[in-house]
C-alpha cells in the first residue's frame, strides 16, 4: 500500500467513527485559523444575541459603560438576525468552536441547550448576588429544566412575553363597538367577534374577520388551559388531549373557526399579523412579544387581558427569554457580571426597545415611567398583573420539533372541519407523545 | 538518473496534491463524515452514539417521512415537465434573427441571476390573497375569487412549482438555444423541399437533433427539483401544515432546528439514493431516445 492509499484509508477510517469525524471536523477548521481570545491581563468576553438592528444603543448604552466600569474587560458583541440565530448556535457548537461567553435564547431553544448539558448552573451566583423578590423568579420555572431541582439554574430570565389579545382601535370604533377590557369572557368575545366579521362582498367570504386565533401554540395553549383543559400531562412527557375538559375546549376552538365562523384558518394559521396589520381582523390573541410587529405602522391599537373563562377562571401562556453562559465559556465570573449588568444597569429608556414587546423580569423597570409610558404607549401594565397573576409556561424538549411538523397540521385540519375533534386528538397526541419519547430519551 | 526518472514520475502527482488534499478533506471526507454520521444519534452538543440503522427505520415508521416524500415527488414530477417545455418553447420564441432579440434573451435569463429573496418577496405579492396581482386579474378578468395561494394546503405546492419554474426557465433556455442553433440549416432546407411543414420539422428534425441538449436538462432538472430548498425557505417554510415540505428543507430542520443530525444525514442518503436511481434510469432510457448523430 502506497503512503497515499495509507493516509487516505487512515482518513476514511478517522471519518466513519463519530468521534473521529468531529476530530476531523475540528481539525478542518481549527486549520483555518481561529480567534486569540485572552491577551495578558485583560478578560475578553463574547456576548451573542439577535437583536441587531439595536446594535448601536448596546454599544454604546450597555457595554461601553460596563467596559468602563470594569477595566480588564472587553466585551465583543456578536449579533445575527433573528431567524438564523439557532442555526448560527448550532454549527458553532458543532464545530466544538466558542460560542459565546454570554448568549441569549428563547425558552424552547434553552430547554435543548439544557437538556444537553450546555449551559453552566447559575443558581449559586443567584444564591451570592441576587436579592429575593429584585425580579420576578417565578420565571426561573423554565430554566431549571424538566428535573425542575430549586438548586439549578441554566439560564437567567431577561424578559417575558404574555398571550393576550391585542385590537384594532379603528375598527372598533367603526362598528360603534367598546373596546375588549379586562372583564372580557370567551363569550364576550364570540359576541363582538360575529358584529366584527364583514363580508363586504357578500361572497360567503368575509374581507374582515373579528378575531385572528394563533392556533399553533401561545392562542391555543391560552385557551386550552383557560377553559380547563391542558395539552401535556402534569410531567410534561404526554399529549393530553383526550381528557374530557381538553376536547370539550377543543370543540369550543374548533367552532370559532367552523360555528361561530369569527376566524379564518388562514389569517390564524399563516398571515397571523399581516392580517392584523392590513386591517383584516379586528382582535389577534397571540404572544405580547408580536408587538414589535406593530413598529412603524399608523395602526391604532392596543392590549388587554386575554378573555376569561365563564367561571372567572383565566391564563395566559408565558414564553420567557434568557442568558445563557455556556459551560465552556472561560469566564464565567465576568459573564455573571456582565448578564448582571444588562439587566440590572440598562438605561430605563432603552428597556422597551430591547425587548420589545416583552416585559423585563426585573422589578424595578418594570415599575418605571420610562418602560410603562415608552411610545407606542399601550397598556403594559397589564402585563405585570397578567404575569402574576395568571400566566403559566410550557416547555419540553423537541418542543419546535411536535409542535412545527406535528401538532400544527393536524391543527389545522381539526379547525378547517377535516377532522372531528376526537380524531384530531388521538392523532395528535400520537405524533407529539413519538417526538417526546424521542426527546426524552435522548437525555 | 535514477532520482530524475523517479522525480519525473512522481512530478504530476505533486502537481496534483493541492486538488486531491482539497477533494479528500472538503468532498471525501464530508462525505464519508455524513455517511457514519447517518448511523449515529448525534444533537450537535453532546458525542454521538452509534445506532445501526435506527434513523432509517424512524424514518420508513414515520408519517411525516412518507408526507414529505410524496410531496417531493409530486414537486418533481410537475416541475420538470413545465420546466423543461417551458423553456423550450421560448428557446424556440428566441431563436430567430429579429432585431432586439437579445433584449428578449436577456429578459428571460435575469430571473436566474436574481436573488432568491428578491423574487420570493415579488412572488409573495402576486401571490397574496387579498393585495396580489394573480388574484386581482382573476376578479377583474373573470370575476372569480383567488385561492390564498401560498397559504392554503392545496395550491402552496402548485405556487412553489411556478416559482421554481419561472426562475430555471432562463438557464434551461438558452442551453436549448445553443442546441438549437448547432442543428445544421442544411436539415430544414432539405425538409423544405420535400414540402414538410413546421411542425414536420420540428418533430423529425428539431427534436432528435436537440435529444443530447434535452436530456442534458432533464437530467439537470430532476437533480435541482429533487433538492428545492431555498424557494421553500423564502416562500413558505414547508407550511402551510408542511404542505410544501419537501426533503431538502426536511434535512434542514432536522439538522439545525431539531437537533437531529444524525436522521439529517441519514435523509441526505436518501435523497441522494432517489436522485441517484432516477438519473441511473435517465441514463438506461436515455439509449432509446437520445440521438448523438
Amino acid at each position: 500500500m502506497s503512503t497515499f492509499q495509507r493516509t487516505a484509508a487512515a482518513i476514511l477510517a478517522l471519518s466513519l467513527h463519530p468521534r473521529g469525524a468531529a476530530a476531523f471536523l475540528l481539525l478542518a477548521l481549527l486549520s483555518c485559523g481561529g480567534e486569540k481570545r485572552k491577551t495578558e491581563g485583560q478578560v475578553s468576553l463574547t456576548l451573542y444575541h439577535w437583536m441587531e438592528k439595536d446594535r448601536k444603543l448596546w454599544e454604546e448604552q450597555i457595554l461601553k459603560p460596563f467596559q468602563a466600569a470594569h477595566p480588564g474587560v472587553t466585551v465583543t458583541l456578536q449579533t445575527s438576525p433573528y431567524p438564523l440565530y439557532v442555526t448560527k448556535s448550532l454549527t458553532s457548537i458543532a464545530s466544538g468552536g466558542h460560542l459565546a461567553d454570554l448568549m441569549f435564547a428563547e425558552d424552547w431553544f434553552g430547554q435543548e441547550l439544557i437538556q444537553k448539558q450546555y449551559a453552566l448552573n447559575l443558581m449559586p451566583y443567584v444564591r451570592r448576588d441576587i436579592a429575593p423578590g429584585e425580579f420576578y423568579d417565578e420565571t426561573f420555572t423554565e430554566w431549571r429544566g424538566v428535573a425542575q431541582r430549586e438548586d439549578e439554574l441554566y439560564g437567567f430570565p431577561a424578559c417575558l412575553g404574555l398571550t393576550v389579545l391585542f385590537y384594532n382601535k379603528e375598527l372598533f370604533d367603526r362598528g360603534a363597538l367598546s373596546y375588549p377590557d379586562t372583564t372580557w369572557t370567551y363569550d364576550d368575545l364570540i359576541r363582538v367577534g360575529k358584529k366584527l366579521t364583514i363580508d363586504q362582498h357578500a361572497d360567503g367570504i368575509p374581507d374582515q374577520w373579528g378575531l385572528t386565533f394563533d392556533v399553533q401554540y401561545t392562542g391555543l395553549e391560552t385557551v386550552l388551559y383557560t377553559l380547563g383543559g391542558r395539552l401535556l400531562t402534569a410531567d410534561s412527557r404526554h399529549a393530553s388531549l383526550q381528557e374530557p375538559p381538553t376536547l370539550k375546549a377543543l370543540h369550543f376552538i374548533q367552532d370559532l373557526f367552523q360555528k361561530e365562523r369569527i376566524a379564518s384558518t388562514t389569517t390564524s394559521l399563516v398571515t397571523t399579523w399581516q392580517s392584523f396589520i392590513a386591517q383584516r381582523s379586528a382582535m389577534i390573541l397571540i404572544g405580547s412579544h408580536g408587538a414589535i410587529n406593530l413598529e412603524g405602522t399608523s395602526l391604532r391599537w392596543d392590549l388587554t387581558y386575554p378573555p376569561k373563562a365563564s367561571d372567572g377562571r383565566r391564563m395566559s401562556r408565558r414564553f420567557t427569554m434568557a442568558f445563557m453562559i455556556p459551560k465552556n465559556s472561560p469566564h464565567p465570573e465576568e459573564a455573571w457580571e456582565l448578564l448582571r449588568w444588562i439587566l440590572t444597569k440598562s438605561p430605563p429608556e432603552q428597556i422597551s426597545t430591547q425587548y420589545s414587546g416583552m416585559m423585563p423580569t426585573y422589578r424595578p423597570a418594570t415599575a418605571s415611567g420610562a418602560w410603562l409610558n415608552t411610545p407606542p404607549v399601550h397598556n403594559r401594565h397589564l402585563l405585570v398583573e397578567l404575569e402574576k397573576g395568571y400566566s403559566f409556561p410550557l416547555f419540553t424538549p423537541g418542543w419546535q420539533e411536535w409542535r412545527d411538523n406535528n401538532l400544527t397540521p393536524e391543527i389545522l385540519q381539526m379547525i378547517q372541519g377535516k377532522k372531528s375533534v376526537e380524531q384530531f386528538a388521538a392523532d395528535a397526541g400520537r405524533r407529539i407523545n413519538a417526538v417526546l419519547d424521542r426527546a426524552y430519551q435522548a437525555r | 538518473m535514477n532520482r530524475i526518472r523517479s522525480f519525473r514520475t512522481l512530478e504530476p502527482y505533486l502537481y496534483l496534491l493541492p486538488t486531491i488534499a482539497g477533494l479528500i478533506l472538503f468532498s471525501a471526507g464530508a462525505v464519508a463524515a455524513s455517511f457514519s454520521m447517518s448511523f449515529s444519534r448525534w444533537d450537535i452538543v453532546t458525542s454521538p452514539q452509534w445506532v445501526w440503522f435506527d434513523n432509517y427505520t424512524q424514518l420508513w415508521h414515520s408519517d411525516l417521512f412518507w408526507q414529505v416524500f410524496w410531496n417531493t415527488l409530486t414537486f418533481v414530477v410537475l416541475a420538470v415537465p413545465l420546466s423543461v417545455s417551458a423553456s423550450l418553447a421560448l428557446a424556440l420564441l428566441v431563436n430567430t434573427r429579429l432585431r432586439g432579440i437579445t433584449l428578449f434573451r436577456t429578459a428571460y435569463f435575469m430571473p436566474v441571476v436574481s436573488s432568491m429573496i428578491a423574487v420570493a418577496l415579488v412572488w409573495s405579492w402576486i401571490f397574496n390573497a387579498d393585495y396580489g396581482l394573480l388574484n386581482y386579474l382573476l376578479r377583474v378578468l373573470f370575476g372569480v375569487r383567488g385561492p390564498a395561494w401560498l397559504d392554503s394546503t392545496a395550491w402552496a405546492l402548485p405556487a412553489m412549482v411556478v416559482v421554481t419554474v419561472w426562475r430555471g426557465l432562463g438557464y434551461s433556455m438558452v442551453i436549448f438555444l445553443a442546441g438549437l442553433q448547432n442543428i445544421p440549416q442544411e436539415l430544414y432546407h432539405a425538409a423544405t423541399i420535400d414540402g414538410a411543414g413546421v411542425w414536420r420539422k420540428f418533430r423529425h428534425i428539431t427534436l432528435p437533433m436537440l435529444s443530447p441538449t434535452t436530456f442534458f436538462i432533464l437530467v439537470i432538472t430532476f437533480i435541482n427539483s429533487f433538492q428545492v430548498f431555498e424557494q421553500t425557505y423564502v416562500l413558505t417554510k414547508g407550511g402551510p401544515a408542511n404542505a410544501t415540505l419537501t426533503l431538502s428543507y426536511l434535512i434542514y430542520q432536522d439538522a439545525f432546528q431539531f437537533f437531529q443530525m444524525g436522521k439529517a444525514a441519514a435523509l441526505s442518503y436518501i435523497l441522494f439514493a432517489l436522485i441517484f436511481v432516477v438519473t441511473l434510469m435517465q441514463f438506461r432510457i436515455q439509449r432509446r431516445w437520445v440521438f448523438y448523430g
